[in-house]
């Protein structure tokens, strides 16, 4: 292959990665912003999701498109049952203080994770795409189904840029987020906005998650990847920026292609990490602001 | 006895500044502030909310930084200096809101200071244990030295909070609204208390409490819109006509 | 701060010292090795809860100063083939270079960032040490030859392939460091860390400065954590890149948590404990790892202060 055509392959790739991150790092960043704590655990709802939709599509069973269907609905309902049910057990009852939360959502990985492995093993577990109907360029064929990933991600995130921006909801969100004591004398429970950013939040990991499931398979280790990338999409794009976190997700995304291009993998993993953590150092209040205390 | 200090140092100065000036994002928090203290001296700083009186002391202590200007601690330049080596240099700063270690005993708290300060030649831990337990007495709580401060009453933690100050064996000791909260009995016990630490050390204090500045003060400075409205003693301040129409209404 | 408490205090460690050092002639061989091991991963943890116990600084990388000493004192037996004497000292040294020039950084951030720039610090080196597998052989590592583990101190012969005097040497090394942490947290400058972690912006303005306490407190940790990664390195004679990740990062944590982060044997019990319980735990599943994740959630929720914490709240106020 040319080089144009190559390099507009890798970019459609580097668009579903960029897709699938910025569904996942918006998640992580919602939760940041609003209730203002590092939630470790959020890669493992991430995997959750792919895991459970991969039980709901062998559970069913009938055909390709219906099962996908039905996944995609129930599934992250299911793990955003799970995670409100995390928020009241265990972040709640702690205060939401940065260093017991950040501590708590580390176990809560763990426990997610290894009940994954109990529940279906060591194994990878591939998915059927709910539709075949490949798209040929004149250079190569490429899956329509990673474009209606692309599409899919699009219009989530209209969605939510609407509810945030234009909607009651989204004003009690950003009220709590520029200041929850004040939103509390206005009336907010902000417990309940808690409580509902966490959900929501889980919830966005897992439809990634089960978007990327015909591409790659169910497993439980899937998590560890997004969780980091979301990371460093987060610290990039400014914390609670939706604007900022898609930028960055798009970067990011579309840059992991490129970069793995010319370094290996793990120069490249590395690079980035130290990169990231020299904006934290040198922007401390900047991006992570009023969390120290 | 501000007349006797006059006399024996006529122009010492312990702390003057030259054109403070402060700006927080275009907004004028403070405006060419010429101030001085004299060595000995118990200055007063009055004025409204807003009117820039905490942002001057915050800078004297060094946590912000002027945006021009210059402080100079007996006539050289601290500005730049941060705040753990102003209080090497005999700054103490105490806070308006009661700061202390409030899981620890009242002796730990006194000790802590002890050691930041750097201005006490006493070493070994017996002496430094006997130095912190002077410091409790001064304002009576070494019977106490043992329990958690933050289970004392807020009197005596604002106690505390002052004798931590004094631990610092500063040359300026800046109070931050010392007598907030206070009893009336607790603030004549304060009084008296202040009384005593005149002897050897120079007081700014923001007050509110105008009886405690009557009673206390040498010299009031009043701070209105981020300028120095009127200086002078209580009684001079007291009948000034700007400052009846400004501050004292 | 009184004297009896000194005397009590100093009476308890030693005893505790005594008592390990006792338990080789009544334990049978098969658990001489585990308690060698898990007494230089409390090593680690002694050096974890310096910054996390006493300074308040929530460190999720640490694995990568014990990874340091482990690496160091591994690639300068392995390839140099200096002795177990020398590799120990390269390893302490350049724990105490790396952790300087992490300090300098990671001492700037507070809370949140502090937590998540550590961790990635130690990510990053954590793939290092994959990147360079042509050295380092990544996951699986290498093996420490024989030969740098046989050394002579005043003519007197190591054999570190002998149980009992590895024991005795991870013993000498748990000594050390309770007698270096006790020092510190009788020390003024010991003071000083628990004042940063009760009120930073109050320390400061009593004089101290902040930064380069912090700085310090890093260093030392560093050095104590790089000490235990060489140790573990020439002790057990494997080095892998495993022992840099971040699970190894929580481990300690959890170790610290267990047992009572900011007490001097706090750690020590947690390393103890946590190392029984996966030991059975990993008897009945594969996905052990669970009991971590309860352990942690359990702790923050319910034992903040971990075991010695709350004896200390309750019972025991002389505790160090």
């Amino acid at each position: 292959m040319d080089f144009w055509p190559f390099l507009f392959l890798a970019s459609l790739e580097g668009l579903v990665q960029a897709a699938i991150l910025s569904l996942t790092a918006l998640g992580l960043s919602l939760v940041f912003g609003v209730m203002r704590i590092v939630n470790v655990a959020h890669g493992e709802f991430y995997m959750l999701g792919g895991v459970i939709a991969w039980s709901i599509i062998s559970f069913i069973d009938i055909n390709p498109a219906l099962n996908f269907a039905i996944a995609i609905v129930i599934a992250p309902i299911i793990v955003a049952i799970i995670a409100y049910i995390c928020n009241i057990l265990i972040l709640k009852p702690l205060k939401y203080k940065a260093d017991a939360t950040i501590i708590a959502t580390i176990g809560i990985l763990y426990i997610t994770q290894q009940t994954a492995l109990i529940y279906f093993g060591a194994d990878a577990k591939a998915v059927e795409p709910p539709l075949y109907f490949p798209i040929q360029f004149p250079w190569f064929g490429y899956s329509g189904y990673k474009l209606m990933v692309i599409l899919a991600a699009i219009i989530i995130l209209l969605i939510t840029w609407y509810i945030i921006a234009k909607t009651k909801i989204g004003l009690i969100m950003r009220a709590t987020q520029l200041d929850g004591e004040m939103a509390q004398v206005f009336g907010i429970n902000i417990n309940k906005v808690y409580a509902a950013v966490f959900a929501v939040g889980a919830a966005y990991a897992a439809i990634a998650a089960i978007l990327i499931l015909p591409i790659r398979q169910a497993h439980y280790l899937m998590g560890q990847d997004p969780l980091f990338l979301s990371f460093i999409v987060v610290i990039i794009g400014g914390l609670g920026s939706i604007r900022g976190t898609i930028i960055a997700a798009i970067i990011i995304g579309m840059s992991d292609g490129i970069m793995s291009v010319f370094f290996s993998p793990t120069m490249a993993k590395m690079l980035s990490t130290i990169f990231v953590a020299m904006i934290l150092i040198v922007k401390p209040g900047g991006l992570f602001g009023n969390s120290s205390k | 006895m501000v007349e006797m200090v006059t006399m024996i140092m006529p122009e010492t100065y312990i702390l003057n500044t030259e054109n403070i000036c402060k700006s927080f994002g275009g907004l004028n928090a403070l405006d060419n502030i010429n101030f001085k203290i004299k060595q000995g001296e118990i200055r007063a700083l009055i004025g409204s909310n807003g009117s820039g009186k905490t942002t001057f002391i915050n800078i004297l202590a060094g946590h912000i930084k002027p945006s021009s200007g210059k402080v100079f601690l007996k006539n050289s330049d601290i500005t730049n200096l941060p705040p753990h080596k102003r209080v090497h240099q005999g700054i103490a700063y105490t806070f308006q809101i009661t700061n202390i270690y409030q899981e620890l005993s009242c002796l730990e708290n006194i000790i802590i200071a002890i050691n930041g300060s750097k201005r006490h030649n006493n070493k070994g831990d017996n002496k430094i244990i006997n130095l912190a337990k002077y410091y409790l007495n001064k304002i009576n709580l070494d019977h106490m030295f043992d329990i958690k401060s933050g289970q004392m009453s807020y009197a005596n933690q604002r106690l505390l909070e002052i004798s931590m100050g004094l631990a610092l064996n500063p040359q300026l000791l800046i109070l931050d609204e010392p007598t907030q909260g206070l009893e009336p009995d607790e603030i004549t016990a304060f009084c008296k208390l202040i009384g005593e630490i005149r002897k050897t050390t120079t007081i700014l204090m923001i007050e509110h409490n105008m009886d405690v500045v009557m009673q206390l003060a040498d010299q009031v400075t009043v701070f209105n819109f981020g300028k120095i409205l009127a200086e002078g003693t209580p009684d001079q301040i007291c009948s000034n006509q700007d400052v009846q129409s400004a501050y004292l209404g | 701060m009184k004297y009896s408490d000194n005397i009590k205090s100093i009476s308890l460690h030693m005893g505790v010292v005594t008592a390990l050092f006792l338990l080789q002639f009544i334990l049978p061989d098969y658990y001489h090795l585990t308690i060698t091991r898990i007494m230089v991963l409390s090593v680690f943890a002694m050096g974890y809860n310096l910054i996390f116990g006493y300074v308040g600084l929530l460190s999720l990388g640490h694995a990568m100063f014990f990874g340091v000493g482990l690496y160091c004192a591994g690639i300068t037996s392995y390839y140099f083939a200096w002795n177990a004497l020398e590799a120990f000292i390269a390893a302490i040294i350049c724990g105490m270079i790396f952790s300087f020039i992490i300090g300098l950084m990671i001492v700037r951030t507070t809370g949140v960032s502090f937590m998540i720039v550590t961790m990635m610090f130690s990510q990053s080196a954590y793939l290092a040490t994959l990147y360079f597998i042509e050295y380092t052989n990544g996951d699986e590592g290498f093996i420490i030859p024989q030969s740098s583990r046989i050394f002579f101190i005043f003519s007197q012969k190591i054999d570190l392939t002998n149980p009992d005097i590895r024991y005795n040497i991870a013993l000498a090394l748990l000594a050390i460091t309770i007698g270096i942490i006790f020092k510190i947290t009788r020390s003024p400058f010991g003071l000083s860390l628990i004042a940063i972690r009760e009120n930073p912006a109050r320390t400061a303005m009593l004089g101290y400065n902040i930064f380069a306490i912090k700085l310090k407190s890093v260093v030392i940790s560093g050095i104590i954590s790089a000490s235990a990664g060489g140790a573990y390195a020439l002790l057990f004679a494997y080095v892998g890149s495993s022992f840099t990740s971040i699970e190894y990062s929580i481990d300690v944590m959890l170790y610290t948590l267990l047992g009572g982060a900011g007490t001097i044997l706090g750690p020590i019990i947690g390393a103890f404990l946590m190392f029984f319980i996966i030991d059975i735990i990993s008897g009945y599943t594969i996905a052990y790892m669970i009991i971590i994740g309860i352990i942690l959630i359990f702790l923050i929720l319910f034992f903040p202060r971990g075991i010695l914490g709350t004896i200390k709240d309750k019972w025991l106020k002389w505790l160090p």
